[in-house]
């Protein structure tokens, strides 16, 4: 399991990143201010550390002067958006710099990037299949399985969000891109269906009515 | 050409015109005194000349003897003196040192030079058509002259040169408080408005660097006050983006999980909440936001309200808080929709700063001429360090309980406003832990 800290103050964006990340396979912990983050740094060991910069206590670059010694990679989630925050937040260190409002799933294409890099690459498990994102493979029982791109991005999407139901646009636009139209719908069963007869996932590959489809939870 | 410069050649001029003229003139006019006097004695000797030569010839002739033209020319040769004579048109001797060819008039004096001599000539007639020129070397004279012109041009250019000296020396020391004006200037203008000149001479340029400074300090102020200003609103767009950023990112965020996943409904109620909750602190902030602007646009018609009209209205604005408010009437110049605006952002503050069901009193203490507004919780109260600044916009002392409680950190801000359209302050008394007191002064308005 991959331990991210989420050090955030606004407890809505926190809770977010939080659910977002934890569905993704992470394990999160919430840090509200910069006392109670600096503590839990000092105790724990993370892979990844999300900071938000304006902080009661201590802001995110005195957090980030606490998290380099260990190697933790660190990823900016601020509303200070300029260029020239942007370059003072990358020089002091920071391995990323997102900019509120940010979409979910740039923060964890992002966060993947991040842990790729510092090769502490983010591996995901569901049954007995693993999904290494960083080294686009697959293996099932330590066996590589061989898929297409497209149905590597399927599988990577369910193992993000498992337990929760995906809607069949959101599927395709995240897979194949830009709107969906009739005929594309098919594509998407095609490869379900391929995905399941490949992984033998009749079952863990759940069809949910009218909606689309569900990684189930173990 | 610098100033000191244009100085020195200008005393220069003046003094070598001065000098010069001066000099030249006591010379010459101590040369022309010479001049006559010398030519009193020529004329005294070519006289005596004349007479002795006549007084010769007549003797002769008196005598008998032969007075033909060798004679009288050995006659005037025996006496030894640079003559020349004539009979009518006839030279008879000539031992002059310059050219003479013809006789001058009688009783005329002629001054002839050729090259570095000269030399004056008398000229008389004597008896029997005899015409006699005498000449007299005044080159001594006229060489004394020159010399003396040449000493006192040495003179005048050792004097110019040390009086420029002296001149450079001083023009510098006066031209000082110039220069140092121009250093200050450019200091001033590459950006270091804190430099002053502070000149004390004593004269017109001690008044110029005193204007000067005086500008100087304007411009400072006024610098100032628009970096102030500057970094006012700065800090003002900063605050305002983040309150615009924060909760945009989780309408955003949690939109975009609602559209793409159907997790389970408790995750789903969370998310729809989160959207509610955020959209509605959108939607206050934008509210307080336009007024805050409105308020800064036109001039407000003040007219008499009663206070006591507003408690009621004040009391549905805020129906969760335990209110307590005066009984007797007070009339003072306002806005009521304002005045209710204040009173409700006052009393929400008080309330949030306390316990739920704690009191929160409003009182009017009528004074002279004016109604002193008062709002006063026994809340957790704000640090002393902080009370200049939550009049700030998006200023918040405890940024995670504003938010809980929904605020935006607009409210004191347009309070101050409003208080300020009225031509007063937000006065702000407060004891952590204790509780707050704000204090809004009102002109009092016309009989109830």
């Amino acid at each position: 399991m991959t331990h991210v800290l989420i050090v955030e103050d606004e407890r809505l964006i926190a809770r977010l990143i939080e659910m977002s990340l934890t569905r993704a396979g992470y394990d999160c912990t919430v840090a509200g201010d910069g006392r109670t983050a600096a503590d839990l740094i000092e105790e724990n060991d993370y892979d990844l550390a999300l900071l938000d910069i304006m902080l009661p206590g201590l802001d995110g670059y005195e957090l980030l002067d606490y998290l380099r010694p260990q190697g933790v990679p660190v990823i900016f989630i601020t509303a200070k958006g300029t260029v020239k925050e942007r370059v003072e937040g990358l020089r002091r260190g920071a391995d990323d710099y997102i900019v509120k409002p940010f979409v979910v799933e740039e923060l964890l294409a992002r966060a993947e990037s991040v842990l790729r890099r510092a090769g502490r690459g983010n591996v995901m498990q569901a049954f007995d299949v693993v999904l290494d994102a960083g080294e686009h493979t697959v293996t099932q029982n330590g066996k590589p399985v061989d898929l297409t791109p497209n149905e590597f991005l399927l599988l990577e999407q369910l193992m993000r969000n498992r337990g929760a139901a995906l809607y069949r646009d959101t599927l395709y636009e995240r897979v194949w891109g830009g709107d969906r139209t009739e005929t594309d719908t098919r594509t998407l069963d095609l490869h379900i269906m391929r995905l399941r007869r490949k992984l033998h996932w009749y079952d863990h590959i759940e069809t949910v009515y009218r909606i689309g489809y569900r990684l189930k939870k173990e | 050409m610098r100033y000191a410069q244009k100085l020195i050649c200008l005393l220069l001029l003046v003094l070598s015109a001065s000098f010069g003229i001066g000099g030249c003139y006591l010379l010459y006019s101590d040369f022309g005194v010479q001049l006559e006097r010398i030519d009193r004695a020529n004329a005294a000797a070519h006289a005596q000349t004349c007479t002795l030569v006549q007084t010769e010839i007549i003797d002769l002739q008196r005598r008998g003897e032969d007075v033909g033209d060798q004679t009288v020319a050995n006659l005037l040769l025996a006496k030894d003196r640079e003559v020349a004579l004539w009979r009518g048109e006839t030279q008879l001797c000539d031992t002059l040192p310059v050219a003479c060819d013809a006789p001058l008039q009688n009783g005329t004096m002629r001054t002839v030079r050729s090259g570095e001599t000269v030399t004056a000539l008398y000229g008389s007639d004597l008896q029997g058509n005899l015409h006699l020129v005498s000449a007299f070397d005044l080159t001594g004279l006229y060489q004394d002259r020159n010399a003396s012109l040449r000493r006192f041009l040495g003179l005048e250019a050792v004097v110019l040169a040390a009086g420029a000296a002296v001149m450079a020396l001083l023009a510098r020391q006066v031209t000082r408080p110039l220069r140092v004006l121009t250093a200050t200037s450019a200091e001033i203008s590459a950006g270091e408005y804190g430099r002053r000149t502070d000149l004390h001479t004593g004269d017109e340029l001690e008044q110029v660097s005193r204007s000067f400074d005086k500008m100087a300090d304007a411009v400072q102020e006024k610098i100032a006050d628009l970096e102030a200003d500057v970094q006012k609103r700065e800090d003002f767009m900063g605050a305002f983006t983040h309150e615009l950023k924060t909760p945009m990112t989780s309408i955003i965020g949690y939109a975009d999980v609602l559209r793409s996943l159907q997790t389970d409904p408790e995750e789903q109620r969370e998310a729809a909440a989160a959207i509610y909750h955020e959209g509605r602190r959108l939607e206050s902030l934008s509210q307080k936001l336009l007024a805050l602007l409105a308020l800064g646009e036109e001039e407000l018609q003040l007219t008499d309200v009663d206070l006591a009209d507003l408690w009621p209205q004040l009391r549905a604005a805020c129906p969760a808080v335990n209110l307590q408010t005066p009984q007797d009437h007070c009339v003072v110049e306002g806005d009521a929709d304002l005045l209710l605006d204040l009173l409700c952002n006052l009393v929400q503050n008080g309330a949030k700063a306390g316990a739920p069901d704690a009191p929160v009193a409003v009182r009017c203490l009528p004074g002279a001429d004016t109604v002193t507004l008062e709002v006063e919780d026994h809340g957790c109260g704000i640090p002393q360090t902080e009370i200049e600044r939550v009049t700030e916009p998006f200023y918040m002392v405890d940024k995670s309980r504003a938010r809980k409680q929904g605020g935006s950190g607009l409210g004191l801000a347009l309070c101050k406003r409003i208080a300020a359209a009225h031509g007063s302050d937000l006065v702000i008394e407060s004891e952590p832990g204790q509780g707050t007191t704000v204090r809004v002064t009102l002109r009092k308005g016309g009989t109830p």
